[in-house]
């Protein structure tokens, strides 16, 4: 796994620069093939962060329902599964090891999914104004296949001081990372890498950012006229999309088809 | 679910075609102007909350008409072709390509007088041209993300409900409200357009 394909999202006040567009915070744009992607909470407790485990499912199930889930254009569903076991490294270490870079952390590799974990390493969690961390830790060539989302737990965590709605709010920041998504510079998205006033959906550039990852495609195999275009561009997904064209093709072919049998009884061609 | 949806749209869209049958040549050719308000009430626009609302885009369509006479005398199959302009918003780094194909049935109530529904597919294709943003992330000043490369388009089953009126000869005037994911309770969204046609031909009403 290469360096250069991971990296660690974090919360804090900046501002925006000239470009305005989606990103995605590895270089393959990586995405879960599962259409449907479990979180699951760590059953080690939340300490300092203000949250009991099941007020954390909680808030991941209205952060997944009230933002990502919304989506229109996007393939993509989330839900919360059972809790996990996890090893006590989940709660104290980094995420990252090495100098430079993010080299991830193998004894804290996520398996399969989404795992949240309240974290109290010093070294990641290095300001109380750093509410999470994520990292896509297990990448298999284009395809993700665990994350990771860390809750600052220390004791200077600011994460139980939000309200409810900025709390679900910085999740599906950090769900959104988990996905595969980066930061993006313009105000109105979730994906801004600071907090805002107010955080109730999703921006546009979010929802292209999910589209784009994991894009809505209307599946038609009950129907031998229409032929599947398996998409290229994620290499070896199992998600599949249709070409417009080849909608239009399938209508010609029935055309055709009817006109040369007329199979229609009241077909009357002229 | 999937295939229920695919079902659906095809007794929707391909039975038509057998009308084709019956004549080739539809009865009419029109083309179309649309103000087409995506995802009402659903995107989030500033930082304080707001939501965006009706906010149209602009959608030039083709449109074709074939009268389903062995079916009933005011029923018609008026499949179209939307195009969405421009090709790119506020994201000059992300092209955007939105079109649509409707494939509804018209019941004439009136000569002037129409009303339609029927299945449609929208497309949303995204594409950049790769390359990486720095970006302010955490207690990084400047962090490399990642710009898409390629492209990836998106395909919604769309159900549309509407009516036109044609209010001179050739000229005609329409609302349609359109569900994007009809059968999910979560990502179901509702747009409206507002669409002008001129007419090529003469309606057999």
């Amino acid at each position: 796994m290469k360096s250069s394909y991971l990296f660690l999202s974090f919360f804090s006040l900046i501002f925006a620069l000239e470009l305005k567009a989606f990103t995605f915070n590895n270089s393959v744009a990586a995405a879960f093939e599962e259409e449907k992607v479990t979180i699951r909470v760590s059953n080690e407790t939340c300490v300092n962060a203000g949250v009991s485990n099941a007020e954390l499912e909680d808030l991941l199930r209205q952060a997944v329902d009230q933002y990502w889930n919304k989506a229109p254009t996007s393939s993509l569903y989330m839900d919360i599964g059972a809790p996990i076991d996890t090893e006590p490294e989940f709660r104290t270490d980094s995420p990252c090891q090495g100098t430079s870079g993010c080299e991830p952390n193998p004894d804290l590799i996520v398996d399969s999914g989404i795992v949240v974990v309240c974290n109290e390493n010093s070294s990641i969690f290095s300001s109380p104004q750093i509410l999470g961390v994520s990292l896509t830790n297990n990448i298999q060539g284009r395809r993700l296949v665990g994350s990771l989302i860390l809750i600052n737990d220390r004791s200077d965590s600011r994460f139980g001081e939000r309200d409810r709605d900025d709390q679900v709010a910085v999740l599906a920041h950090e769900i959104g990372h988990a996905i595969g998504l980066g930061h993006s510079p313009v105000r109105d998205s979730l994906m801004f890498f600071s907090t805002i006033p107010k955080r109730r959906s999703l921006g546009q550039d979010d929802i292209d950012g999910i589209s784009f990852l994991y894009p809505d495609s209307f599946s038609s195999s009950a129907c031998g006229t229409l032929a599947l275009n398996p998409q290229t561009p994620r290499g070896p997904s199992k998600r599949t999309q249709q070409s417009p064209l080849l909608l239009l093709v399938g209508l010609s072919l029935v055309l055709i088809w009817n006109t040369k049998t007329k199979f229609w009884p009241l077909v009357k061609n002229e | 679910m999937k295939n229920t949806k695919a079902i659906l749209f095809l007794i929707f869209s391909l039975c038509p075609t057998f009308a084709l049958g019956y004549n080739l040549n539809p009865q009419d050719w029109k083309v179309g102007a649309h103000l087409l308000a995506l995802h009402i009430d659903d995107i989030q626009v500033d930082d304080q909350g707001t939501k965006n609302g009706i906010d149209p885009d602009l959608f030039l369509s083709l449109e074709a008409n074939w009268q389903l006479e062995f079916v009933h005398e005011k029923l018609s199959w008026n499949p179209s072709f939307g195009l969405g302009l421009p090709h790119s918003g506020r994201d000059e780094d992300i092209k955007r390509w939105q079109y649509f194909i409707n494939s509804p049935l018209r019941y004439s109530w009136l000569p002037e007088l129409q009303t339609h529904f029927g299945p449609g597919l929208f497309m949303t294709r995204l594409s950049s041209d790769g390359g990486t943003a720095e970006l302010e992330n955490g207690t990084n000043p400047s962090t490399s993300f990642f710009l898409p490369q390629e492209g990836s388009t998106s395909m919604n089953l769309i159900w549309s409900v509407g009516g036109r009126w044609e209010f001179r000869p050739n000229f005609s005037v329409g609302t349609d409200l359109i569900f994007f994911n009809l059968t999910e309770s979560i990502s179901r969204t509702l747009s409206a357009s507002l669409s002008f046609h001129y007419s090529f031909g003469e309606d057999e009403k």
